[in-house]
């Protein structure tokens, strides 16, 4: 495969991610929107938070998912947006952990159609598609990162 | 040893480079956003009750 198959390639996956991702976490988000008071009663049963934080949390984080998730998809700060996920992913997989950890049996909160999920497995498998997610991601910063002209790779010609 | 010194030095190179190519302003801007809309999206699902944030959620008038 000669240089411009390859990115072309790329940038079909590129777009692939983008779409993807930015859909996840938009509809993770449009899922918690209608009922802050059931998401910040999971943020909470996670027992690393005080209450005050717990509903700043609750408040914050639905909106920014559903930026973050547009923002990927239909604005050139896609690597802001991609930041933005990779930072949330981190801190939800380590959240995730410490509830695995220390056995607490409670719902992962990630999608509203999922509270009924609980216990160790949940969390196992809420955990492992974060992580998933956090690798295209961190391909989609590595490769628009970097001023232009510092030998960066070149972005999809259409995607901007 | 001295392989993976080079290696560590790499990443935190390409890290620094990924940091600095990043638009701050922009990921100010997302997280006020967020915050506004946080609001705004509280006082639409709790009308005319207070903001959880300083009431509580359920949001019982006194």
């Amino acid at each position: 495969m000669d240089a411009a198959a390859r990115r072309r390639v790329a940038c079909i996956f590129e777009v692939a991610v983008r779409l993807a991702l930015g859909g996840v976490f938009a509809w993770a988000a449009w899922s918690k929107l209608d009922d802050p008071a059931l998401f910040a009663s999971q943020v909470a049963a996670y027992r690393i938070l005080p209450q005050p934080l717990v509903e700043l949390v609750a408040l914050v984080l639905p909106p920014l998912e559903l930026l973050s998730g547009i923002m990927l998809v239909a604005t050139k700060w896609s690597r802001e947006a991609a930041f933005a996920m990779l930072a949330m992913l981190a801190v939800f997989t380590i959240a995730l952990a410490q509830a695995a950890v220390r056995g607490l049996d409670i719902a992962c909160g990630c999608f509203a159609d999922e509270a009924a999920d609980r216990g160790a497995m949940a969390l196992a498998v809420a955990m492992v598609r974060d992580l998933l997610m956090m690798v295209p991601l961190a391909w989609l910063l590595c490769r628009r990162s970097g001023k232009p002209g510092r030998g960066t790779r070149p972005a999809c010609p259409k995607n901007d | 040893m001295r392989i993976r010194q080079a290696g560590t030095v790499t990443a935190m190179n390409r890290l620094r480079e990924v940091l600095s190519g990043l638009d701050w302003r922009v990921l100010a801007g997302l997280l006020i956003l967020s915050v506004v809309l946080g609001i705004a999206n509280n006082f639409r699902v709790y009308e005319e009750q207070r903001l959880p944030f300083f009431a509580g959620f359920g949001g019982e008038d006194e």
